[in-house]
């Protein structure tokens, strides 16, 4: 395969995912508002937003750390997305799967996020780092059930590449590792939650009240990347979580395969989407003792299942 | 030869003149005294040469009749130098003595102290049992003579009770002289040797019973020795290492004339007992004179103890007494100059009692030759290298293992350990800084931040510390007279070479000459004030020219740890470029560390090992106790580094020397045998095994014995502390990869030494990410974060397999790689804004940009984001984990890799981030010289991030020989069975994602304006100071309510407690010694009894 035609791939990879996760954020800010008894916003509202603050004539920056945290954060999704297998056996969705397995992409969840961070840090903005604070003390406790998870995952099936994974759950919905590792996924889904940062994990932006976390001082085309890197970031979340527990998507037609994908990581956002509405908000504390409770128990018994 | 009865005549004769010489002028009385032992020094020299030379013994039949109807002298080899020694320490005790300016000896204590010659001399020399009751009563008048002159009352009492105690001994002895007589028909003591077939019914039994207690009385054994701490605490120091040097030696002698009457299980709980107890008693010792006593008592114990150590079956196999006679040398000296430096300082502190009132000796900073002398001096009492009593006590250990005598090893080595606790933490008073209060094992925060128009918070908390200390540099003058200088420094001398030559017998000549060739060489270029750049230079180019010698030399996980060592130290010495000109024994004990660190590459033998094993730790503490505020942290440093030292040495003894036989050299056994060679040993093979498991861990700083860790790093100097955490702390980790697979002999059928390790290594992991989460000052958590790595490194080696050993390797690099580039960024923040609390910097990223940049690279790497090179050591550990099937350490490991996020980005953004404070609006960017080291690094973490084939490929090389490989390489992708990984394309792939949304927001952002400092949304309310806008303070307060009491320092209070029980367990067996006469007498009564009891037992 020429350079160009990966390039080619990769683009239509990026803008598949982009256009799509940009929909799903606005169709469940949708549902969200309709369990609140409200309208809600169009769902093409993200591509306004992102439009929009791109073509702000001007913008505010501090500093050139503040100026390069989108950047990070945006190649941080990117990067995360394109280390995943999209598609099982498309070309065109593998796209950079071949650099590294499942280790690469958990850690590369960092990446963009450190760079936020250190970004959103420079502006001196007090709620920034009380976000981040916040965040990373809450994703340190969800990374353990999804760590065991996927340890578990790997256990079952000798391996941590996630093309591997995905080609052992073929051959039917009895193969996927919701159904053979079942307690695995119910960790791993757990996780999952705090790792979308909805409700009752939100106190990290606690977007409803006074903004804080990383956006706070982010403007202009600044705060547009971020909103473009949320869409394709939530986006490789859901699929990583579809290869691991769904089965991924797999079909002879590219076609069908894609609206296999699109059907699987909505119902995983709805379901996001369903606890966030049901649920009142932890504080840090105890979303930290949340997850590295029944979430991690489970988990251990996951793993502990491998061994014996 | 001169005839030996000419040294008593002379001695004898001398005291007879004295007043004669003094009635011409004190003057003259001194110098014909000094002039009368410098002869009989020349005398004993003499005799030595004559005596090495070939020929028998010298012998003085008196009267010209043989034995058993005269009195022998004879002097053998070992007798001559035992007077020499004598004889070197009455010289220089005399020259202390007598030349000081205040109550200098003149008049009757010249004439007793040459009595007291009289009698040793007569002890060491004479071969007839009355005869040595006579020397016995000689040298006991004499010693009370000296007591009771001094016009002090406690003396006076002392002197007592010295005459009730020796008078005991003498009537034992007497006693026993008569029996003996009865049974034999001789006083000879060859022919009483010669007849100890014998002593095997009631009444020559008796005699044993009475001449050995009278003998052991007067080597003041515990329990029975109240007394003569009585002597020690009361009496003129200056008398006191007369005591304990000449008087004991002598004594010992007549101790080792009776060993074939004796039986070794005798003089082996006698000696334990005599060893370890004084050491407890020692603990709570507020007086110096007693503590020293208590340790000389305990040392001359422990030469009993080492006169009975034997091989199995042959309790006198030649061994024994050569080692004893050294430890008795090494400790007459030692002692004597330890005394003499108390008697110089007059300040009989000790550093012990409770930790706010416990009241430090004067710091003796700013006299270095003092002081240089006092650590000289501790070190060769406390037995470490280069110093004779090392060579000795290795000696006497190892027998002890080679004999299978484990309890009297452990006696051996816990009683060392506890006279460690209380000779280092004298050490540490005396050679703390000035204002070091010697409190500081844990980060200290004010009371409240400081107020915001205060240029210097930090400095100005400093200078209250330093007030509110209450203590001062030994004050001008105090030292009295040159004498006592004049003493120690030759004893020091004098212990030094003949160590450094015993070293050079015992096979371990090179690697430990240079160690210390470099510390004394750049000791005398501070001494001639060349500055430390330029010393650097020269330190710099000396590491890296023995590097180089020594790369070709080596192969596998040797070569790999001699680069790390070599190559990390040099470039980290660059830093020191900077900063003040002179820095005394800076460069000096950093070459002095690195070059022993890189001898422990190439070590031959267990020995050389050990000892290089040794001075790296001593070099290191020394280097630690350069702290401004370091001393409690080297204290605690000392005492954890020389507990694992013990540990590895029982390790050694345990395993008869087959763990490391051969060391690193070409005579090492290949993995395989030296497995097989431990199988062999059985049991004791897989104790020694964990002995050493146990040593290394401690070294490590391992979770549970990890307190002298935090304070051992971030109390060192600031461009020191990366070299501790980068270079020092993979000497461990080297032992762990050199012992090859001996870690993977089974502790029990179930039970593996691997797997425990493995549990510790995670546990540490993740218990010092915790505690780094916490810290508020950054070199505190840096230092945790190290001990978090470490952990890490010890669950790869763990794993015992290809890829895990590949990953222990690889991240022993690049720990040292971004620790030490964490470190001197942080060195040169530090240097800048002058404080190391996180929360009183800030915004510092303006001013600071290149040490910015250093510490994020730094920190991408240390929490393994991609595409750095510490996702590579990710991806190997979580490989190789999860190939061995250890599921449960990978997740613990993955959640441990989270938190070390944590603290990581709270360093980042309390320093460089966030609001700048006023007072550092002009802080410049750090020196050259400390970024200099930086950037080498990154260049490093860049070229092993971009091409890991680079440096695993070797690293697999290095370890095929030992565990064979299932890697496989496919380009630039690393594939195991799981996974797989392809560093050189995800540093692609990163830098594509990266560039295209920064092309894209270029093209995209419109105008951007640039807004100062406070320009921020608010939320309605107006940021007022720096201090209250940036959140720095308790930053993850949310994590600790979170853990709650898991939070809470369990380990160091399980740690006090332990000090605590010891403490009290001390003062039940102090409280044995009342001061009561009556009461001592009694002890040696009960002692008679006692040494009856095992006669008894054993014998009838």
């Amino acid at each position: 395969m020429t350079v160009l035609t990966k390039a080619f791939y990769t683009l239509v990879s990026l803008v598949v995912i982009t256009v799509y996760s940009l929909l799903l954020i606005g169709t469940m800010a949708r549902v969200r508002a309709k369990a609140q008894g409200r309208i809600g916003q169009p769902a093409y509202q993200p591509f306004i937003d992102i439009i929009k603050n791109n073509s702000l004539r001007t913008g505010v920056s501090h500093g050139v750390m503040f100026f390069l945290g989108p950047v990070f954060r945006l190649a941080g999704g990117l990067g995360t997305y394109l280390f995943i297998p999209v598609i099982f056996g498309s070309a065109v969705f593998a796209n950079f799967s071949f650099a590294g397995d499942l280790l690469l992409v958990m850690y590369f969840i960092f990446f963009g996020q450190l760079g936020m961070a250190l970004g959103a840090g420079e502006s001196g903005h007090p709620y920034t780092a009380i976000g981040v604070a916040r965040g990373l003390a809450q994703m340190t406790a969800f990374e353990l059930p999804f760590a065991l998870s996927v340890i578990a995952v790997a256990a079952q099936h000798g391996t941590l590449s996630i093309t591997e994974i995905v080609a052992a759950q073929q051959g039917g919905v009895a193969n996927w590792v919701a159904f053979t590792n079942p307690l695995a996924m119910i960790a791993g889904m757990i996780a999952f939650l705090g790792m979308s940062g909805g409700n009752p994990f939100s106190v990290v932006l606690a977007p409803q009240e006074i903004p804080i976390g990383p956006p706070t001082e982010m403007q202009s085309s600044f705060l547009g990347m971020l909103q473009t890197n949320r869409a394709i970031f939530n986006g490789a979340k859901m699929v990583l979580f579809m290869n691991l527990f769904w089965g991924g998507a797999a079909h002879e037609s590219l076609i069908v395969a894609i609206l296999i994908m699109v059907a699987k990581t909505f119902l995983i956002y709805l379901y996001v989407t369903i606890v966030g509405a049901s649920f009142p908000r932890f504080r840090t504390e105890q979303s930290i003792r949340f997850f590295i409770g029944v979430p991690t128990v489970i988990g251990v018994i996951a793993v502990v299942l491998q061994m014996v | 030869m001169v005839s030996p009865v000419y040294l008593i005549a002379g001695a004898l004769g001398f005291a007879f003149l004295y007043p004669v010489f003094e009635a011409a002028g004190r003057r003259v009385g001194r110098g014909a005294a000094t002039a009368a032992i410098a002869v009989f020094l020349a005398v004993t020299v003499a005799w030595i040469l004559g005596l090495a030379a070939g020929g028998g013994p010298i012998v003085s039949h008196t009267a010209g009749f043989a034995a058993p109807l005269s009195i022998d002298l004879m002097v053998t080899l070992t007798d001559a130098v035992v007077l020499t020694v004598i004889n070197t320490v009455a010289l220089f005790g005399f020259v202390a003595m007598a030349f000081r300016r205040e109550s200098g000896w003149m008049g009757k204590q010249v004439v007793l102290f040459f009595v007291l010659l009289v009698g040793s001399y007569g002890l060491v020399m004479t071969r007839d049992l009355f005869n040595v009751f006579v020397f016995m009563e000689i040298s006991g008048i004499a010693v009370f003579g000296l007591l009771g002159t001094s016009r002090d009352g406690r003396a006076f009492e002392a002197g007592f009770k010295y005459m009730v105690a020796s008078a005991l001994a003498s009537i034992f002895f007497l006693i026993g002289v008569a029996f003996v007589y009865r049974s034999v028909g001789s006083l000879n003591i060859a022919d009483i040797n010669g007849s100890a077939h014998l002593f095997v019914d009631g009444t020559a039994v008796l005699a044993l019973v009475f001449l050995t207690t009278a003998i052991l009385v007067e080597l003041k054994p515990a329990p029975a020795n109240g007394w003569a701490l009585d002597i020690y605490e009361a009496a003129d120091p200056g008398l006191s290492a007369l005591l304990s040097a000449i008087n004991a030696t002598a004594m010992a002698m007549v101790l080792t004339r009776v060993l074939p009457l004796l039986d070794p299980r005798l003089l082996a709980v006698a000696g334990v007992a005599a060893f370890a107890v004084p050491h407890i008693q020692a603990l709570r010792q507020e007086s110096l004179g007693r503590m020293l006593g208590y340790s000389s008592v305990a040392q001359v114990g422990l030469v009993v103890l080492a006169l009975s150590v034997g091989a199995p079956g042959v309790p006198f196999a030649g061994i024994a007494l050569p080692a004893a006679i050294v430890l008795l040398l090494n400790h007459a000296l030692a002692k004597a100059g330890l005394f003499w430096i108390a008697s110089a300082l007059r300040d009989d502190r000790t550093g012990s009692g409770e930790a706010p009132e416990r009241a430090w000796p004067a710091s003796l900073r700013g006299r270095p030759v003092a002081l240089i002398a006092a650590a000289m001096l501790a070190l060769a009492l406390l037995g470490l290298p280069p110093f004779p009593g090392f060579w000795a006590k290795w000696n006497v250990v190892t027998t002890l293992g080679a004999s299978q005598s484990y309890v009297i090893l452990a006696f051996v080595l816990g009683g060392s350990l506890l006279e460690v606790v209380y000779i280092m933490r004298w050490l540490v008073g005396v050679s703390r800084s000035p204002g070091d209060d010697a409190t500081t094992v844990a980060e200290r925060i004010p009371a409240d931040f400081a107020a915001p128009d205060d240029a210097s918070g930090a400095d100005a908390d400093e200078e209250g510390e330093i007030a509110g200390a209450g203590v001062a540099v030994a004050q001008e003058g105090e030292i009295v007279g040159a004498g006592a200088a004049v003493a120690t420094v030759a004893a020091a001398l004098v212990l030094l070479i003949s160590g450094l030559m015993a070293g050079w017998g015992a096979g371990v000549g090179v690697p430990l000459f240079i160690v210390a060739g470099a510390l004394i060489a750049f000791a005398l270029l501070d001494a001639v004030w060349i500055p430390v750049a330029v010393q650097a230079v020269l330190a710099v180019g000396g590491v890296g020219a023995y590097t180089y010698l020594l790369v070709p030399r080596l192969a596998g996980a040797p070569l790999v740890f001699a680069l790390l060592f070599g190559a990390g130290g040099a470039v980290q010495m660059i830093a020191f470029l900077s900063g003040p000109a002179r820095r005394p024994g800076l460069v000096s004990l950093t070459t002095a560390m690195i070059a022993a660190l890189l001898g422990l590459t190439w070590a031959d033998s267990p020995l050389a090992l050990f000892v290089l094993w040794e001075l790296m730790t001593i070099s290191s503490f020394l280097l630690v106790l350069r702290g401004h505020r370091g001393a409690a942290g080297a204290f605690r440093y000392i005492v954890f580094s020389l507990g694992s030292a013990f540990l590895m040495l029982a390790a050694f003894a345990v395993s008869n020397l087959q763990l490391f036989a051969g060391g690193f050299g070409a005579a090492a056994p290949g993995p395989g045998e030296a497995i097989a060679s431990l199988a062999a040993l059985g049991r004791a093979g897989s104790i020694s095994v964990l002995l050493l498991a146990l040593a290394i861990l401690t070294k490590l700083g391992s979770v549970g014995v990890h307190l002298w860790l935090p304070a051992g790093y971030a109390e060192a100097e600031d461009d020191v502390s990366g070299l501790l955490s980068s270079i020092l702390s993979k000497a461990g980790v080297f032992l762990l990869f050199g012992g090859a697979l001996i870690f993977a002999v089974p502790l029990t059928p179930r039970i593996g030494i691997d797997s425990l390790l493995g549990w510790i290594g995670v546990a540490t992991a993740i218990a010092g990410a915790m505690m780094a989460l916490f810290q508020e000052d950054i070199k505190y958590s840096l230092a945790y974060s190290s001990m978090s790595q470490v952990g890490y490194i010890v669950l790869a080696f763990a794993i015992m397999s290809h890829l895990g050993w590949v990953t222990g390797l690889y991240l022993s690099i690049t720990h040292m790689l971004f620790k030490g580039m964490l470190f001197l960024g942080i060195a040169g923040v530090v240097s800048r804004t002058g404080t190391r609390l996180m929360y009183q910097m800030g915004g510092l990223i303006k001013r600071m940009p290149f040490s910015f940049i250093s510490v994020l690279i730094a920190i991408i790497a240390v929490s393994g984001v991609p595409p750095l090179s510490g996702f590579g050591g990710k991806w190997l550990l979580y490989s190789a984990l999860l190939e061995r099937g250890w599921y449960l350490q990978a997740a613990l490991a993955l959640f441990s890799s989270g938190v070390a996020f944590l603290y990581l980005f709270r360093l980042i953004h309390t320093i460089f981030l966030g609001q700048r404070k006023a007072e550092h609006d002009a802080v410049r960017e750090a020196p050259l010289a400390v970024l200099i080291p930086q950037y080498l690094f990154i260049v490093a973490i860049m070229a092993i991030s971009m091409y890991p084939n680079v440096i695993i490929k070797p690293l697999q090389t290095a370890i095929e020989p030992i565990l064979a490989g299932a890697v496989s390489w496919e380009g630039y992708a690393v594939i195991t069975s799981l996974g797989y990984w392809n560093g050189n394309a995800v540093m692609y792939v990163t830098m594509g994602v990266f560039i295209a949304p920064l092309i894209w927001l270029l093209v995209v952002k419109g105008r951007v304006y640039r807004v100062e400092q406070f320009n921020i949304v608010y939320a309605a309310e107006r940021p007022h100071t720096p201090q209250s806008t940036h959140y720095a303070y308790n930053f993850y307060g949310h994590y600790k309510k979170a853990f709650g009491r898991l939070t809470e320092p369990w380990i160091e209070r399980f740690w006090n407690a332990v000090v605590d029980l010891t403490r009290s367990t001390s003062h039940v067996f102090r409280s044995w010694n009342t001061g009561n006469p009556q009461t001592y007498a009694f002890q040696i009564v009960l002692y008679l009894f006692l040494v009856l009891l095992f006669f008894r037992g054993v014998v009838l």
